[in-house]
């Protein structure tokens, strides 16, 4: 069988996962970025791509022969880019979030169903090596029915590091509201259980200060999202907190047993009714987790982000060899996405609950193909609603400081 | 100064406090529950209250000379004995909830404001060591701001051990919604940051197989609460949880520190962002609170 044949769309971030598609068994076989440095520091630090065609016009780029296009391009511009690509008969990885409108949901829906193309969302977390255990355990039937499960992804940046990743007022992580960022903290539940979301509610916590030196327009340092199930569990995610400790953690709790990652230790605990502990167990547990592959275990182990960064194009390459649906597909990467945007709305709203709609049915298409406010700005700085659950702007001074940072970073580059 | 005089109602669960009265410092002088026995077996079990006045009859209960009345009867009734002790002159001391209703509440607050009398809620979970310790370090402020708390009762029970704490079809055990058994879950976040809640929103997880083999009438196993508050936090809670594993948990996560207590250990474990981290502490800390 002859390999995938990829392009990387967006070098900032695409050039740390191009190993990762050759590990995977594909092959990187053009790159677009419009900064010509990046695709040469891309090509100079990432040899494997050295024979790849450069492009820094998309329009170009996707005219290149080849099978799958990975976008890495801007967080709240994905969906756009995925429907082009789609349509010019290129199957798609797209990192998180598929879609920042509803309406983006619904156009990509229809896109991979009028295209017959491959879409797999890039959702890097489940596939930590503590979250494929959890997921065993779990399909193992030993915890029994899930009641309750949390996912929590706590990155607290602020000042110079914010600067860093945030480099112009009008970035998009200046402008994300705290829910949209909740696929890591989200999609794990979701790839452990099997579960959709079918409604959300979701609350802010207001804190400013965090803001401080940074061109940062949401004012809150956390978004709590509930989300009731398809299988009656309830899910508590926090998509994007600013707060401590930093980390990511996941719990699952059912009516037989219970199972969690360590703050601490990064090890899984893991819990048990006393009337159903399996053989070889004890009531509580307390150990470090086993990748369940060998091979791929040991490439895992070195890649980005948990092992997620090679897991995640792993999966989606031998998918598409075997021209099965990745488990990602594009209905389970617009649900998780109208999870962010719902829960937004929700808090917005003072705390409506949503449901979640199903893009297979055409009703739940057509109740939202023309949904498409966005918290993002357009080149007037124009938005469609807020990013921050109280009204909140940086400061003179702080917009001072930020652009000193980026003044003082080749924010070209990284 | 003279004792405070207490005069205990319900002996079920107001039986396990009388000696906790005497060590407060105060005194029980009276004791009421509708079945005999649970007095004589009080008497038997607490001898500190061998010389209280017995009574069966709430209402005769209520006319002796006392000082306040422990309010241990069923859980729904609570703010009905309240109104009464206090119209009676009584301080009173309830264990949790307060009230079942909005309208009981109402009723509740407009009785202590005519009487001026003083009531507070029993509520025995703030004051867990590692609670009280939490309390500690957050007010200290080494924690900054509170962004995001914790607090979870969860208590799995078998069948038999359920029917055995609710003993009768219209046991209220029987009837109570997941949220509403929340104090355990919900006080310690309150007593430890001082917050009140400003709105709330919940769901519930509903797996009826969790009361089977009982008289139960509540489906659900549990009930998710977010709740903000007056200090921008947001406190996730859960009234009675019936999943694993078993216990109390609590956690406050700030802008320069978080703390929570270790469901194995029942350590307290505390973290600190690296520029704020207090001398003579680390980064990570890991203890038995004192």
């Amino acid at each position: 069988m002859s390999k995938i044949r990829f392009g990387v769309f967006g070098l900032g971030r695409g050039s740390y996962l191009v190993e990762n598609i050759f590990f995977a068994g594909a092959e990187v076989v053009a790159l677009c970025d419009y900064r010509t440095a990046a695709i040469a520091l891309c090509k100079k630090e990432r040899p494997v791509t050295k024979d790849a065609a450069e492009y820094t016009d998309f329009e170009e780029f996707i005219k290149h022969d080849m099978d799958a296009v990975l976008l890495c391009n801007y967080f709240c511009e994905h969906a756009e880019y995925a429907v082009k690509c789609l349509k010019a008969g290129k199957h798609v990885l797209s990192e998180t979030l598929s879609n920042v409108t509803m309406a983006e949901g619904v156009a990509l829906c229809r896109a991979v169903e009028e295209t017959g193309k491959t879409y797999g969302l890039f959702e890097n977390y489940p596939y930590f090596v503590t979250n494929l255990e959890m997921k065993r355990l779990y399909e193992g039937g030993t915890l029994g029915s899930l009641v309750y499960a949390e996912g929590e992804y706590i990155h607290p940046i602020g000042g110079k590091s914010m600067n860093g990743l945030a480099p112009g007022e009008r970035h998009w992580r200046n402008w994300t509201p705290r829910t949209y960022y909740s696929t890591h903290a989200l999609a794990p539940l979701m790839q452990m259980t099997g579960a959709m979301p079918t409604k959300v509610t979701a609350m802010a916590a207001f804190h400013p200060e965090i803001t401080k030196g940074t061109a940062m327009r949401m004012g809150d340092a956390a978004a709590t999202i509930l989300c009731q199930t398809d299988t009656n569990a309830v899910f508590r995610a926090i998509g994007w907190g600013e707060f401590f400790p930093h980390g990511s953690s996941y719990r699952l709790c059912g009516t037989k047993g219970g199972v969690e990652t360590d703050r601490f230790t990064g090890n899984i605990r893991l819990y048990y009714h006393p009337n159903h502990v399996p053989e070889g167990l004890e009531e509580r547990n307390d150990y470090k987790a086993e990748w369940p592959d060998e091979e791929t275990g040991k490439i895992a182990a070195t890649a980005g982000h948990g092992g997620g960064d090679f897991l995640s194009i792993y999966d989606f390459v031998k998918y598409i060899e075997k021209g099965e649906e990745p488990f990602w597909n594009v209905y389970r990467a617009t649900a998780a996405a109208s999870v962010a945007i719902l829960a937004w709305r929700s808090i917005i709203s003072g705390g409506l609950t949503y449901d979640i709609p199903d893009f297979r049915k055409e009703e739940d298409k057509l109740k939202y193909e023309n949904d498409t406010a966005s918290p993002f700005p357009d080149e007037n700085y124009h938005v469609d609603i807020p990013c921050s659950s109280q009204p909140h702007e940086p400061s003179e001074e702080d917009l001072a400081q930020a652009r000193e940072d980026w003044k003082n970073r080749d924010f070209l580059l990284r | 100064m003279k004792k405070i005089r207490f005069g205990i109602f319900g002996l079920g669960r107001g039986g396990y406090l009388v000696d906790n009265i005497f060590n407060a410092g105060a005194d029980v002088v009276a004791i009421c529950d509708k079945r005999p026995a649970a007095i004589a077996t009080c008497k038997k079990d607490h001898p500190l209250c061998k010389n209280a006045a017995e009574y069966t009859d709430f209402e005769e209960f209520i006319k002796h000379d006392m000082d306040a009345v422990l309010l241990c009867n069923y859980f729904c009734d609570h703010a009905e004995y309240a109104i009464k002790c206090l119209k009676a002159g009584k301080h009173v001391l309830s264990e949790t909830m307060s009230n079942v209703t909005m309208a009981e509440g109402v009723a509740l607050c407009r009785a202590v404001e005519e009487t001026g009398m003083t009531y507070a809620l029993f509520e025995n979970y703030p004051y867990f060591v590692s609670n009280l310790e939490m309390k500690r370090l957050y007010q200290s402020g080494e924690l900054g701001e509170l962004v995001y708390a914790e607090g979870e009762y969860v208590h799995p029970m078998d069948p038999k051990s359920a029917n055995g704490i609710a003993p009768g079809k219209r046991h209220w055990r029987n009837w109570i919604p997941r949220s509403y058994y929340i104090t355990h879950a919900l006080a310690p976040l309150m007593s430890m940051t001082d917050a009140l809640p400003t709105r709330v929103s919940s769901m519930a997880s509903f797996h009826p197989c969790v009361k089977e083999g009982t008289a139960c009438q509540v489906g659900d196993a549990a009930a998710i609460i977010l709740c903000q508050t007056d200090i921008d936090a947001v406190f996730r809670i859960m009234g009675c949880a019936w999943f694993f594993p078993h216990g109390n948990y609590y956690r406050l996560g700030g802008t320069k520190g978080g703390v929570e207590n270790d469901r194995i250990t029942g350590n307290v474990r505390l973290f600190y962002h690296p520029q704020y981290c207090p001398e003579g502490k680390e980064n990570i800390n890991d203890y038995k609170a004192e």
